[in-house]
């Protein structure tokens, strides 16, 4: 099972992404956790600690290190931007996932920051596309965590097996990339989208999402002050806070996943 | 004066950039907001309503050696392009975006460019341009603060928002962007301290406004109560960017 995690920028997405991961870890699956923001905090949120986040190598800056002419030429449009194919997908994710609680492998695609090595420009994009694409779901589930807004969903193009978890917290510009991000699922052809309606205080705040999003299955994560804690203390939630409501909610969504999947043929 | 607000997402760009661009165009600046996300917010925020549409493509043209191969079509300048493509939200506010991604085939790059065209070549004397960029580093990376006279680099008090300030931060030094740090969400002392230990002292705080939360609930920030905390701490941000520009003045000679 692959599970792509969208949605607008602070709505939740990394806090969601990462007790997903672990939840699905808890039950005896191989999970590996794809950070796909330029601007990785997932193993902050996946308990493994500021430091060792900040640490993190990510793929993209370690195919490109020291290949400033890395053979590929950029017509800035980002499509002729690939990084090196030496190593396939799931070799990348041998060679480079670090170990986090619950038995969760995690990767990174890309770091922006300076001083920057080799070509970053193009290449966190096309790498989470290769990430999500080319390592096979049999068995295991991949769990990617993408950058803010609808466009690192283009990039990361989810196949119609694929999951999408589209995270909106009850505002009207959250609810608009939502309603995006629900169009290009739509266009692209993914079969089983959700929404995670983060940070609800009310029935009322429930319906605003559903109204504004109909015809998608909506899983309601209430407002938590021990999600908030969690995120100030750089910790992950589900350590600190494991009975919390957001918590069991989003564990409850990772049980609809699975519920969701289709049986094993053959 | 052309001011870019830049941070981790959630960290309060949209609302900071609009409260910023109404207060100054209410102090009499001519002020034009330019929304640089892909999934803009500044036009809700600023009371307009939700517009897809792209630029026009009588707008745009392609050109090799551009970014993403596209900019403005020749012919129209970047301050053309503002008296023709950007839409009045007052008599001194103007804003320009360049439509929302509301599907898998759209293009981007096409009308990204030609707004950052007008980021970097607008500059009509008596003019403010506050720009909302894209969440994290990358869009500073690619270059869209360079031209900022002042980059306005927000952080709430938590280890994800400050580490994505400390990626951006890198980036304009390394860029040479003048760099005010404002804290936002703020709850106290506490929180001020954590963010000026992690970037240095920040020339604002931007407090926890259970008002701006109610406004976002709807979308338009023009309702919001000048007297709100969080609008009072942007009149002093307005203040900050109207002593830099009266320098930024001075220098010129």
């Amino acid at each position: 099972m692959k599970i792509v995690v969208t949605g607008k920028g602070g709505a939740g997405k990394t806090t969601v992404a990462a007790i997903l991961a672990r939840t699905l870890a808890r039950t005896e699956r191989e999970v590996i956790a794809v950070d796909a923001d330029p601007n990785p905090n997932l193993g902050m949120a996946l308990g493994l600690g500021a430091e060792a986040t900040e640490r993190l190598e990510a793929i993209v800056n370690v195919v490109l290190r020291d290949k400033a002419a890395h053979g590929h030429e950029h017509d800035h449009e980002g499509h002729a931007c690939d990084p090196p194919r030496d190593r396939s997908a799931p070799e990348l994710v041998d060679d480079l996932a670090v170990a986090a609680p619950d038995g969760v492998r995690l990767v990174q695609t890309g770091l922006i920051e300076r001083p920057a090595e080799g070509c970053l420009c193009c290449g966190s994009h096309g790498t989470t596309r290769r990430i999500v694409n080319e390592v096979p779901a049999d068995g295991r589930v991949v769990v990617a965590d993408l950058e803010a807004g609808v466009n690192d969903l283009i990039w990361a193009y989810p196949k119609a097996d694929d999951v999408v978890v589209v995270v909106t917290e009850p505002y009207v510009k959250s609810l608009e990339v939502a309603r995006r991000a629900l169009q290009v699922t739509r266009d692209v052809g993914v079969r089983r989208v959700l929404v995670a309606a983060n940070r609800l205080e009310s029935d009322e705040d429930l319906a605003d999402v559903a109204s504004a999003l109909p015809d998608v299955e909506i899983v309601a994560v209430p407002e938590d002050p021990a999600v908030w804690q969690a995120d100030r203390d750089g910790v992950a939630a589900l350590d600190a806070a494991p009975d919390s409501p957001a918590v069991a909610a989003v564990a409850a969504l990772a049980a609809r996943l699975v519920e969701l999947e289709p049986a094993p043929t053959g | 004066m052309r001011v870019a607000v830049v941070g981790k997402g959630g960290s309060g760009k949209t609302v900071v950039a609009a409260l910023l661009a109404r207060c100054l165009a209410e102090r009499g600046k001519r002020v034009l907001a330019v929304d640089l996300d892909t999934n803009p917010g500044l036009a809700l925020s600023l009371g307009l309503p939700v517009d897809d549409r792209p630029l026009p493509d009588e707008a745009v043209e392609q050109r090799e050696g551009t970014p993403y191969g596209w900019t403005l079509a020749a012919g129209v300048e970047p301050a053309e392009a503002v008296r023709r493509y950007s839409v009045l939200v007052t008599d001194e506010l103007r804003f320009l975006g360049f439509g929302n991604i509301a599907a898998a085939e759209h293009r981007v790059g096409r009308y990204l460019t030609a707004v950052r065209r007008v980021l970097d070549e607008f500059r009509e004397p008596g003019w403010v341009t506050v720009a909302d960029l894209e969440a994290g580093p990358a869009t500073p990376f690619e270059g869209f603060t360079r031209s900022a006279t002042l980059a306005l680099l927000l952080a709430e008090a938590t280890p994800a928002s400050l580490m994505a300030a400390r990626r951006i931060r890198s980036i304009l030094d390394d860029d040479g962007t003048p760099t005010a740090v404002v804290v936002t969400k703020g709850r106290g002392a506490d929180d001020v301290a954590r963010v000026a230990a992690a970037l240095g002292p920040p020339v604002g705080v931007v407090p926890w406004d259970p008002k701006v939360r109610a406004a976002e609930r709807r979308g338009p920030l023009t309702d919001l109560a000048t007297e709100s905390p969080a609008a009072r701490a942007v009149r002093d941000l307005a203040h900050l960017v109207e002593r830099e520009e009266h320098r930024e003045e001075l220098i010129a000679g």
